[in-house]
């Protein structure tokens, strides 16, 4: 009955993934919802935002997966004074071996597999423009030339929570083009102690390449073809109607405190990432508690609050995980 | 999710995944059945608890309750688990207890969709939820729990059985089942009514006055053994009634007045003065006067001039007609009433005022109620003139023959005459024990009816009966109004003796202002149902006559009763109370009709008319609170009583009588 090339491929999938989580968790101590977020981003063709304060290891992270996966990896450290042609690239003269000149493209950082766009908020709407544009299009238009990104292409944005002055808060469009939005938080005291004992040593632990880029295509592949059943899939959506304050299953939170709720793009995120989250697991069905475990990451940025909400100081986790509270999980 | 079931039934591959879910199915619909019967039969225990308490069954009715309370929830709790159950639940059931997040249901879901939709993926989900249920133990997908009301309904039947063992809450009695009849009363007060008629047993009775009270004491026996339910109880108490009818055909006080005014024909006659005073006071005593009479008659002991004397008066007393004064009254009312009907005629024709016209009309009104009631009296004295017919005409005879010189005839019909008044006394007797029997039998339907919620039906059906104008006080009053003045053993108290004391008005003191007589516990009651502290007599009205120097009569200074009666513990027999005997003046007042009748006339400025309506209010108050009367006709009685009050100054020259 079974078609035994599916349940291959799934192990595959299972074993590959397990190896990059652990390689990664060779340099990054902990983390593991965000090792996971960014995995499942990578496997899902999506991109991540990751906010959290300097010095937690975002870049390291990063680094570690882009170096497991075997991938292309640039780092963009975003400025006030970048400009867009920093980012994707720009044309210029250039002589050839018979001395002609000519105008040709000169890729910019953002041509390759994992892209870690480091504090984004610090750049101009403009430049971020260009970056996002990527990010939907995966391609960038240089003088009238298209160019295509190269698959898989993953951008790993970070940004600082705190230090607000000077920056340039991504708008809700350009948020909502990122898969999942990870809150990077304080290592543990226990993560600490081995953080210490990792990077004080003598000790200089390395990355493996343990997946190839046709592994990880094959990969998202097999994430896409994870079964969905219709009440988990009921589910989803009726998480997403429950973040609009004027659709049954509203909270009182969401009522009072939303002004848009999520958008269908943070129903296909959750559907998505649960998707990779059950694969990650070793399953070829999503569950329910896949789609909670994703809801957040996936809605968080999505759900924009009213200016009471702002100015009571509620926070979008707060009316989501208050949305996760009400909303049955059958009906 | 149907067709999944279905699907899953018919396909082999999903046999395990099909029986798991049949299985725990199944688990459900028994623990729904267990969650609906405890449920349902909670409810059907406080539905019996309430109806326990609030007294609503017989015993036919309650077998059938006892029957749909068992059958009842059992077929509720059957429909209830046969419902549809949905697949979903009962899947993820399976899915907590294996361990195995949304593999069940996803592979549910997953079978109701065509072969050809079904992904790689979804089969292997297939084959692995088949291989998951087939280890699945279903207890432990689906324990059975303890219903949520099971609780509740271990309370409610503790505490039906606890009511239906009570041998003090008759009600729940029923709820044995095996109790067929509703206890009419409780066997104490069943006993003190019982007590109450040993009481009128040991007087000489007439033959059908003893036959009524033998039936009465065997209703009250059968009722103390519960062989008597409320309704036999009730329906019995109507047949002795209407036997009690015959017996009441003519009103006793009347027949006293009738006897008074031939006393008072003999008047001036010193050879029958004891009669004449026997005849007011004592029949027998009479009876014995008028034999002594005609021994001195047969003696020649007379002498001519005092026979002459003694037949004058004989025949005066012979063609004495107790409805004559009556006839002369009616007429005169008659009179009167047509007097103000042509001069209503006029008004109208001359078109006068309509307040005018409205105070005649309330004034013709009056009269014409005036003029029924001179007619019911005339009716009364007519009726009593016939009993004492064949003694006025022995009367006449004897007077004849005295004329004559028979001396010896003249005894005969003297002899005649005293064995005929001996039989009028008989009479009066038994009337006056039939009186206190209907008394007894109003008080024991008020006090059925009072238990059973029904006084309204019982004052419907006691709105004709004679005896209904004694206001019969529940018994329970009276055995607290018997505490009250120290004696618990419930006797008669210090009733008056005399034949116009004890008899009729119950809530009046027995005592009369023309008689020695103490306060009887009537009075003591009519005090006690009005919450009176002042220990004021009231109105001591006789059957006929009203003592001007009576007010004082009855009086005690002890008790100082508070509140509302039967609210407290008797009162302590620590009181100051003096009885005190004052000797009324006899024939000192008018009548209580000639009172009212005179304040129509004259106004309410009338100091009898005072004490009238004083008697009249607590009289109307102790209806109000014993029947069921719609409170906005409560108003109305009420109001009644306050627009015929009389003026102040007759009710401060009343209180200001009295020290």
């Amino acid at each position: 009955m079974t078609d035994p090339l599916p349940l291959e491929r799934v192990e595959s999938a299972v074993r590959k993934l397990a190896a990059v989580q652990e390689e990664v968790g060779k340099l990054v101590v902990g983390q593991r919802d965000i090792i996971e977020g960014t995995l499942t981003c990578l496997v899902t063709g999506g991109h991540a935002l990751l906010e959290g304060v300097p010095g937690l290891g975002k870049t390291v992270l990063v680094r570690a997966l882009a170096q497991a996966v075997a991938l292309k990896f640039s780092r963009i450290q975003f400025t006030p004074d970048l400009v867009p042609s920093d980012i994707i690239g720009t044309t210029v003269i250039a002589e050839d071996e018979r001395g002609r000149k000519a105008f040709t493209f000169q890729p910019g950082p953002v041509f390759s597999n994992i892209v870690l766009a480091d504090e984004v908020n610090r750049t101009t709407p403009k430049t971020q423009s260009a970056l996002l544009e990527a990010m939907q299009d995966r391609s960038v238009t240089v003088a009238g030339t298209t160019h295509m990104l190269a698959e898989p292409f993953c951008v790993l944005a970070t940004q600082n929570p705190l230090e607000m002055e000077g920056t340039y808060p991504l708008p809700e469009a350009q948020l909502d083009r990122f898969l999942l939005k990870l809150h990077v938080t304080f290592p543990s005291h226990d993560d600490l102690h081995r953080i210490l004992d990792r990077t004080t040593g003598d000790a200089d632990p390395t990355v493996r390449p343990v997946m190839s880029h046709e592994e990880l295509l094959a990969v998202r592949a097999t994430v896409r073809e994870v079964a969905v059943a219709r009440h988990v899939q009921d589910y989803a959506v009726r998480l997403l109607e429950a973040t609009h304050r004027d659709r049954p299953g509203a909270n009182a939170l969401v009522k009072r405190y939303v002004r848009y709720g999520a958008s269908p793009r943070g129903a296909q995120a959750c559907l998505l990432a649960a998707k990779a989250r059950a694969l990650l697991a070793g399953r070829v069905h999503v569950s329910v508690a896949d789609v909670r475990a994703v809801a957040l990451a996936a809605l968080r940025h999505r759900v924009i609050l009213s200016f009471e909400g702002e100015a009571e100081g509620i926070t979008t986790d707060q009316v989501l995980t208050e949305t996760l509270a009400t909303v049955p999980e059958s009906v | 999710m149907k067709r999944a079931a279905v699907a899953m039934t018919s396909a082999s591959p999903n046999a395990n995944l099909s029986r798991a879910l049949r299985s725990v199915t199944a688990r459900v619909r028994v623990q729904r059945a267990f969650e609906a019967w405890v449920l349902l039969a909670a409810v059907v225990c406080a539905a019996l608890i309430a109806r326990a308490l609030l007294g609503g069954a017989n015993g036919k009715l309650s077998a059938l309750t006892w029957t749909l309370a068992g059958i009842g929830p059992l077929v509720g709790a059957a429909l209830w688990a046969l419902r549809a159950v949905p697949v979903l639940p009962v899947a993820r059931a399976i899915d907590r207890a294996i361990d195995a997040p949304d593999l069940i249901s996803s592979a549910v879901s997953f079978a109701a969709l065509p072969a050809g939709e079904q992904t790689p993926f979804m089969q292997i989900c297939l084959a692995q939820a088949e291989q998951a249920s087939a280890q699945l133990v279903p207890s432990r997908a689906l324990s059975l729990q303890r219903p949520r009301a099971l609780p509740a309904l271990c309370a409610l039947s503790l505490g039906l059985i606890g009511l239906s063992h009570a041998p003090s809450l008759a009600p729940v009695a029923t709820l044995a089942a095996r109790s067929p009849a509703q206890p009419a009363l409780d066997a104490d007060t069943a006993a003190a009514f019982a007590n109450e008629l040993d009481a009128l047993k040991t007087q000489p009775l007439d033959p059908e006055a003893a036959e009524l009270v033998a039936k009465l004491n065997a209703l009250l026996e059968g009722i103390a053994a519960g062989t008597i339910d409320r309704a036999q109880a009730l329906a019995e108490l109507r047949r002795l009634e209407e036997k009690l009818q015959s017996l009441l055909a003519s009103d006793p006080m009347a027949l006293e007045a009738a006897l008074e005014q031939i006393g008072r024909a003999l008047a001036g006659t010193p050879e029958a003065k004891p009669l004449e005073r026997a005849l007011s006071e004592n029949w027998p005593e009479a009876a014995q006067e008028l034999k002594r009479l005609t021994e001195r008659v047969a003696a020649g002991k007379l002498s001519a001039e005092a026979e002459q004397r003694l037949a004058k008066s004989l025949e005066r007393a012979a063609g004495e007609r107790a409805s004559a004064g009556q006839q002369a009254a009616i007429d005169e009312a008659k009179r009167e009433l047509d007097r103000l009907l042509r001069k209503q005629d006029e008004q109208r024709a001359q078109g006068g005022q309509q307040e005018r016209q409205e105070r005649d009309e309330r004034l013709l009104k009056r009269k014409e109620r005036e003029l029924d009631e001179l007619e019911r009296e005339q009716e009364q004295a007519k009726a009593a003139e016939r009993e004492l017919d064949r003694l006025q005409r022995e009367l006449d005879a004897a007077s004849k023959a005295l004329n004559e010189k028979d001396k010896q005839a003249a005894a005969d019909k003297l002899q005649n005459a005293a064995n005929e008044l001996e039989r009028a006394a008989r009479q009066q007797q038994s009337r006056k024990q039939a009186g206190r029997l209907a008394e007894q039998l109003a008080q024991l339907r008020a006090e059925i009816a009072q238990r059973r919620g029904e006084a309204g039906q019982a004052g419907q059906s006691s709105s004709g009966d004679p005896s209904d104008s004694g206001s019969p006080i529940p018994l329970s009053a009276q055995r607290f109004g018997r505490m009250a003045q120290g004696n618990p053993s419930g006797g008669e108290g210090q009733q008056g003796a005399q034949p116009g004391g004890a008899g009729g008005q119950q809530q009046q003191g027995a005592g009369q202002g023309q008689q020695p007589g103490e306060p009887g516990s009537g009075e003591r009651l009519a005090q006690l149902r009005q919450g009176g502290s002042d220990g004021a007599g009231g109105q001591q009205t006789g059957p006929l006559e009203q003592s001007g120097t009576s007010n004082d009569q009855g009086r005690g200074d002890g008790a100082g009763l508070g509140g509302k009666p039967q609210s407290g513990p008797a009162t302590a027999g620590s009181g100051q109370h003096v009885d005190t005997r004052i000797e009324g003046e006899k024939r000192g007042g008018p009548s209580r009709s000639e009172v009212i009748f005179e304040s129509g006339q004259r106004g309410f400025a009338d100091e009898g008319y005072a004490k009238v309506h004083d008697d009249y209010v607590r009289h109307a108050e102790s209806v109000l609170e014993r029947e069921r009367i719609p409170g906005g006709y409560r108003y109305y009685v009420r109001r009644y009583f306050q627009l015929i009050r009389p003026r102040e100054s007759a009710r401060d020259s009343t209180q200001g009588a009295a020290p």
